[in-house]
């Protein structure tokens, strides 16, 4: 079953994404700072990582900067999920390694169809 | 000095004119020798009488240009911006006591021993900021020329900026965390109604309702979004680039916005 990681502070968001991913058929993962987003993704290996940027302890975007940097989890596919909306901002984020970048609000059909983008359509069996 | 070159003026005028007389006197009685003394000490007394003059209007010219100057000097003292004139080998022709305190401030030594300061060789106005104080500084630089246009110099006018930048990065910081949080609530409203909206039934009212409730929530979202532009326009910065909105449901929101206004 494809596994997807929900990192954020925010219980809405992760409810949001978990509730939008909730029909189709993935195990839902969910870390509620930097630190256990950090622990989860190196021990449960997701196929997706939801990253919030904004966090306590760890930011998103350290964490995708150490998963980077750690051959077990260099090639795992990271999606920004934030508030934060500027140009560099979004920068700052692709010079660090997230495959996307999806500015809140955002819709939940389209982040279904960024999962279906990025892990293939058989995902959302 | 003046008042001693008055004097002199005074005696000579006065001697002068007892000698002519006496002059006179003697050239009536026929004593030739005495005519001729009493007319050639009269020409030295005017000599005098004149070199006296010129030296007085001198000095009363030196002594006008000093309290020009005196005038001068205090108005650009009391200016709060640093002012400094420096001709092309760098010597300070003109200086302020407000550039003098940035100097000493700044640079750690007067105005006069700083030397010329690395800057724009043109007129030209810009910022600049002291790293090693934090301060900031803007500056106008204008190129000094003479009556045929030959280059003599160049004025630097720097005003202290400091208190208006820190102003600005707290109003900037405050901007982007009041945009940051409203985003956060507002995903959920929209993101919420949204699931909702696909899994509704046929039930009207139930629909109407979440998609008055989307489109006024899109509505919030895209005013956060014009509020930080601007902002962000005012900063020069380029605006942030947010989700297009589709002409319908722009035009769904207002005509909501007509039905819900009193009229």
């Amino acid at each position: 079953m494809t596994k997807v990681l929900i990192a954020d502070d925010e219980p809405s968001m992760r409810a949001l994404v978990r509730m939008t991913l909730e029909s189709h058929r993935f195990e839902i993962l969910e870390a509620e700072d930097g630190e256990h987003a950090l622990e989860l993704a190196r021990r449960e290996l997701p196929d997706l990582l939801f990253l919030d940027w904004t966090m306590p302890r760890i930011s998103g975007l350290d964490v995708c900067r150490q998963l980077r940097e750690e051959p077990a989890t260099a090639e795992l596919r990271v999606v920004m999920l934030t508030a934060r909306t500027q140009q560099f901002d979004r920068l700052a984020a692709t010079a660090v390694g997230v495959d996307d970048y999806i500015t809140k609000p955002f819709s939940p059909l389209r982040l279904l169809e960024k999962v279906r983008e990025t892990l293939g359509p058989e995902a959302l069996l | 000095m003046r008042s001693v070159a008055s004097r002199v003026i005074a005696a000579s005028v006065l001697l002068a004119v007892i000698f002519i007389v006496a002059a006179v006197v003697a050239v009536e009685d026929q004593r030739a020798v005495a005519a001729a003394v009493g007319t050639m000490v009269t020409a030295v007394l005017l000599a005098a009488g004149l070199a006296a003059y010129l030296i007085r209007s001198v000095v009363l010219r030196s002594d006008e240009l000093e309290s020009q100057n005196a005038i001068n000097a205090a108005v650009i003292d009391a200016v709060r911006d640093g002012i400094v004139l420096r001709d092309l080998e760098g010597r300070v022709v003109v200086a302020n006591r407000t550039m003098d305190t940035f100097a000493r401030e700044v640079l750690g030594v007067s105005v006069h021993d700083a030397g010329a300061q690395e800057g724009p060789d043109e007129d030209a106005v810009d910022e600049f900021e002291d790293a090693a104080s934090g301060r900031s500084f803007h500056r106008l630089t204008a190129l000094v020329r003479d009556g045929q246009g030959r280059r003599i110099g160049r004025l630097t006018v720097i005003r202290e900026v400091t208190v208006e930048r820190q102003a600005e990065r707290a109003k900037n910081r405050l901007m982007a965390n009041v945009s940051h949080d409203l985003r956060t609530p507002l995903t959920a409203i929209l993101g919420f109604t949204e699931i909702l909206m696909t899994r509704t039934g046929d039930d009207d009212v139930d629909k109407t309702s979440l998609e008055m409730m989307h489109s006024e929530a899109k509505r919030l979202s895209s005013l956060i979004g014009q509020f930080v532009d601007l902002q962000t326009v005012e900063r020069g910065s380029p605006p942030h680039d947010f989700a297009p909105q589709s002409t319908r449901d722009g035009i769904a929101a207002s005509a909501f916005s007509a039905l819900i206004r009193p009229s």
